[in-house]
């Protein structure tokens, strides 16, 4: 059995003054394994992914990535370990309008050293990491990487994020409905473009839709309103 | 340095808000800087309104009446001096030379000062210059010659040759005229940005021939008249003046004479020393020139404060700027830094700005300003004081954008990754 790379145990977590939101016995993320995680807005889905990312804390239970325990670091360091792990992709606007793509591209190696370091290792620069990641992900003109981020199509930029959320390999990469903004047509190439770039960057996949239909395409696949206790209909009406 | 990279990349990003917001620094920063440097240069010329001289002499009042009537041409003595008193003084051996001076008359609503060859001579002002003919010369040994200063002659027109008339008193509109007895351009002095450019300097025998046939501070009638010819002939030695001044072999005697001066028995006489004079005057004018700083100092804020709403409305905006960066790996401390980066930055390029300004301002606006008011604004690089004050608004910039920086520290601590639309 393959090391476990999220491990979440018996997580609670409810926003000051709210109901409990997150009510979580256990969940789990294999390394290298893709996991489609189905939450409809409002599931408590955002929270989750801040959770993962160490921005919040539990109130209760634990959440370990990579073996490390999100709780027992300081704030400053949940940051730094956020970065040097895990890459980001967002629903849309996920760039920076005002910076080229390749800035765009390059940015967790800007704060984070160890990802511009495996960058640098994989590719022999940061450069030609952000240029190798682009072209894999279909953006092979080289002139597109000096333009600004919002001069290109949103399915251009979902895959610019997708390179920004890999260079550096992080060991993990969260998806948060990246697809949400692009036709049917684009949205399968661009997941199974994304499966074929967290193959081989090592990175497993968290991938967090609404959108069924992606389900099949995923090593396994998760309710969050069946995960999470506090979800239940049973809760709502106590609460 | 990456943060300022992206600072400068956000703020390019906004460059309309940002342009307007570095211009109204740089506006506020013009002013404090051309208020300061002609609050200074305006001292310097004040206090040089009148140099090399080291008592000034008139009836007993205010020293700062007597300044204001004998050098800057206002208000009037309260008493004339007996011209014995000036003769006296004049032959004293510690003195070098004695100026008179007769006040009373004008012209038009500029002041008509009698005076005579000594005053052309010996008169200085600025960083001890004397005065200069622009043209003509100076009045000679006909009573009925003027010499104009420079604005006089500029804005009535008047040339070499031209006749005037001098009125009596020194009301704009007076209603009695010396039109008997006309007098005559003979020169143009230099300008000086001093009082004496707003003056008509006639001879001593001048102002005691158009008032020669005058009893009572009224002309005679009829027969009593006395034609400017019959004038020139008579004995114009003045029985009286309103004041002179004095310059002295050794400035050491200065304190003893101006005693000595006081308590004359011949009459009660005032001395005094323009220098400290001047700062008795200048310290009265003091509070204006402190408020028009005080109010330029408000403007800075002013801009300043323009500086931080445009800051803090922007974060409304950014939060999605801010979640970006949070998202690849950017501190809470980066995000406030960020922010403070952004604040200096619009500072500073307001202060580059600013002083740009200020000195195509100053480029542009000397010459006229020398021509008009005297002050010769130098085009120098700024002052130590200058560059406390720019400094003492990069560091109210520095706190300003703190604020911001505050805020969007909490807000990014609170909003973590998620992106609001």
């Amino acid at each position: 059995m393959s090391q476990a790379l999220i491990e979440l145990t018996d997580l609670g977590f409810a926003w000051p003054g709210q109901a409990p939101l997150l009510d979580i016995p256990a969940l789990r993320l294999d390394a290298g394994e893709s996991l489609f995680l189905k939450g409809p807005s409002g599931s408590g889905k955002t929270t989750l992914l801040g959770l993962l990312g160490g921005v919040q804390k539990p109130d209760r239970g634990s959440i370990r990535l990579l073996g490390q325990d999100l709780s027992e670091l300081k704030l400053a360091a949940r940051d730094r370990f956020r970065v040097d792990h895990t890459g980001y992709i967002f629903q849309q606007f996920n760039l920076l309008p005002f910076l080229s793509v390749r800035e765009n591209v390059e940015l967790p190696c800007r704060f984070s050293r160890s990802r511009a370091q495996r960058a640098a290792e994989r590719h022999g620069s940061i450069d030609q990491a952000a240029a190798s990641l682009l072209a894999h992900l279909g953006l092979k003109d080289p002139a597109l990487l000096a333009r600004r981020a919002d001069s290109l199509s949103i399915g251009q930029q979902q895959r610019v994020a997708a390179a920004r959320a890999l260079i550096g390999q992080p060991e993990l990469v969260i998806a948060d409905e990246p697809t949400s903004a692009l036709d049917a047509d684009t949205r399968e190439a661009f997941i199974r473009l994304l499966f074929a770039e967290c193959r081989a960057a090592g990175s497993s996949l968290l991938f967090v839709s609404h959108d069924q239909s992606l389900a099949p395409l995923f090593d396994r696949q998760l309710s969050l309103a069946e995960l999470n206790r506090a979800a239940q209909p049973g809760n709502d009406l106590e609460a | 340095m990456y943060l300022l990279r992206l600072a400068l990349a956000s703020l390019a990003n906004r460059r309309f808000t940002a342009f307007l917001t570095a211009f109204a620094i740089a506006l506020s920063v013009c002013l404090l800087l051309a208020v300061e440097r002609v609050r200074t240069e305006a001292r310097a010329s004040f206090a040089s309104t009148i140099s090399g001289t080291d008592l000034i002499v008139g009836a007993r009042s205010g020293s700062v009446n007597l300044l204001l009537y004998s050098v800057f041409r206002i208000g009037n003595a309260t008493n004339n001096i007996r011209w014995e008193s000036f003769e006296h003084y004049a032959s004293d051996k510690r003195v070098k030379w004695a100026i008179p001076i007769s006040l009373g008359d004008s012209h038009r609503g500029y002041r008509v000062m009698g005076t005579d060859a000594r005053y052309f001579e010996h008169y200085q002002y600025g960083r001890k210059q004397n005065l200069q003919l622009a043209e003509g010369r100076a009045f000679a040994s006909d009573p009925f010659e003027v010499v104009l200063g420079a604005e006089v002659a500029d804005a009535l027109h008047y040339k070499l040759g031209d006749k005037l008339v001098l009125a009596h008193g020194v009301a704009a509109i007076s209603l009695v005229k010396h039109d008997d007895k006309p007098f005559t351009v003979v020169g143009v002095l230099q300008r000086t940005g001093t009082p004496v450019d707003r003056t008509l300097h006639i001879s001593l025998g001048g102002m005691e021939a158009i008032h020669i046939d005058w009893h009572n501070g009224m002309p005679a009638r009829g027969a009593g008249r006395i034609s400017a010819e019959q004038a020139r002939n008579m004995d114009l030695k003045p029985a009286a003046i309103t004041a002179f001044m004095l310059g002295l072999n050794n400035k050491v005697a200065t304190f003893s004479l101006q005693r000595e001066i006081n308590d004359y028995r011949g009459e009660p006489l005032l001395a005094i020393l323009p220098g400290v004079a001047l700062q008795e005057l200048w310290s009265l004018m003091g509070t204006a020139e402190q408020a028009l700083f005080v109010v330029s100092l408000f403007v800075v804020l002013t801009g300043l404060i323009g500086m931080l709403t445009a800051i803090l409305t922007s974060l409304n905006e950014r939060r999605r700027e801010m979640a970006i960066l949070r998202s690849v790996g950017a501190r809470p401390w980066h995000i406030a830094g960020l922010l403070v980066l952004e604040a200096l930055a619009l500072a500073l390029a307001g202060i580059v700005a600013g002083l740009g300004l200020l000195y195509a301002g100053i480029a542009l606006a000397q010459g006229y300003v020398q021509a008009n008011y005297g002050l010769l604004l130098p085009l120098a690089w700024p002052s130590a004081h200058e560059w406390a004050l720019l400094g003492i608004i990069l560091g109210a910039a520095l706190l300003m954008g703190s604020v911001p920086a505050w805020r969007a520290y909490r807000q990014s601590l609170a909003d973590g990754l998620s992106i609001h639309l």
